[in-house]
């Protein structure tokens, strides 16, 4: 017997992304997916981040890890609520991962939840979390050219962070030829440059944040 | 990596179908899928082979049309 189908094989996991949505708009929360390689400073960002949240807005936290609670401890160090998702060897978080997270948030208490992904430039792309918008983070350590060699990413994401741009003067990387061709992947691209360290375009971002 | 995922999705919704339509065993398996996925027919196979093992569909041919969008589907299988 054949049986046409034509279905996504990511349904399942869409359904589930489309229902933790559901969860977090009838407790009036947003959430954001923090996208970028392993390295590129999500966690020393999102530290500063939190810090100029505090007074302003409830933020939880949700780590995704292929393993360690290191980053969860760092960010439970600011006080606010965070649970991590250990993937045992997945390279991205899935909706279902997501789902079970979400549980263990006060979700009636927070304004705002942000997921750390995987570091990964490729896989988390594919998988829609159940967030209201997805943010790149690219550190010009990586090189000005990875925008275009990994588009899809920066396709689906909302704004990209320039990040470790302290380090602008010791790398070869150019940032105008680097935002032009994040502008030629996606023309309504937010995007940030940012250094955790000196403090820099934080302030713009987490504006920008708060405004959404 | 992220095909491993891909196939555990593929393996779940065609066994969902498959009790509706009281087959037994899947023969064949036609995935649609778009290079916006970045996913590797290599990779893909070996996923297939691994997960399908002890299930409906352990032995059955996974057929890949690639295509240049970003279309991500079981165009259809068959099965008894």
């Amino acid at each position: 017997m054949k049986v046409i189908l034509a279905k996504s094989i990511l349904k399942a996991n869409d359904d589930v992304a489309k229902r933790n949505r559901e969860t977090l708009d009838r407790c009036k929360v947003k959430a954001v997916n923090l996208i970028s390689s392993p390295g590129a400073g999500k966690t020393t960002l999102l530290e500063k981040v939190l810090e100029l949240c505090k007074g302003k807005a409830a933020v939880g936290v949700i780590e995704g890890d292929i393993a360690t609670t290191r980053d969860a401890e760092r960010i439970a160090a600011k006080s606010v609520p965070v649970v991590q998702i250990n993937t045992q060897g997945a390279c991205h978080l899935d909706a279902r991962m997501v789902e079970k997270a979400l549980l263990e948030l006060p979700l009636e208490q927070l304004d705002l939840v942000v997921i750390e992904n995987v570091g990964n430039l490729v896989c988390p792309a594919s998988f829609d979390l159940g967030d209201h918008e997805k943010i790149a983070l690219l550190s010009v350590t990586e090189g000005d050219d990875k925008a275009a060699k990994y588009p899809r990413v920066f396709d689906a994401a909302t704004a990209v962070i320039i990040t470790k741009a302290d380090l602008l003067p010791y790398t070869d990387f150019d940032l105008d030829s680097c935002v032009k061709e994040l502008l030629q992947i996606k023309p309504q691209l937010k995007v940030f440059v940012t250094s955790a360290k000196a403090g820099s375009g934080l302030v713009e971002l987490v504006n920008w944040l708060q405004a959404r | 990596m992220h095909e491993l995922s891909l196939i555990h999705g593929l393996l779940e919704l065609i066994t969902a179908s498959a009790k509706v339509h009281d087959i037994k065993q899947v023969s064949l398996i036609r995935l649609v899928v778009g290079e916006y996925y970045g996913a590797l027919p290599e990779a893909l196979n070996f996923a297939f082979e691994a997960v399908t093992r002890d299930t409906i569909c352990e032995g059955a041919v996974l057929e890949l049309v690639a295509t240049a969008g970003r279309e991500l589907y079981v165009d259809y299988y068959e099965g008894d």
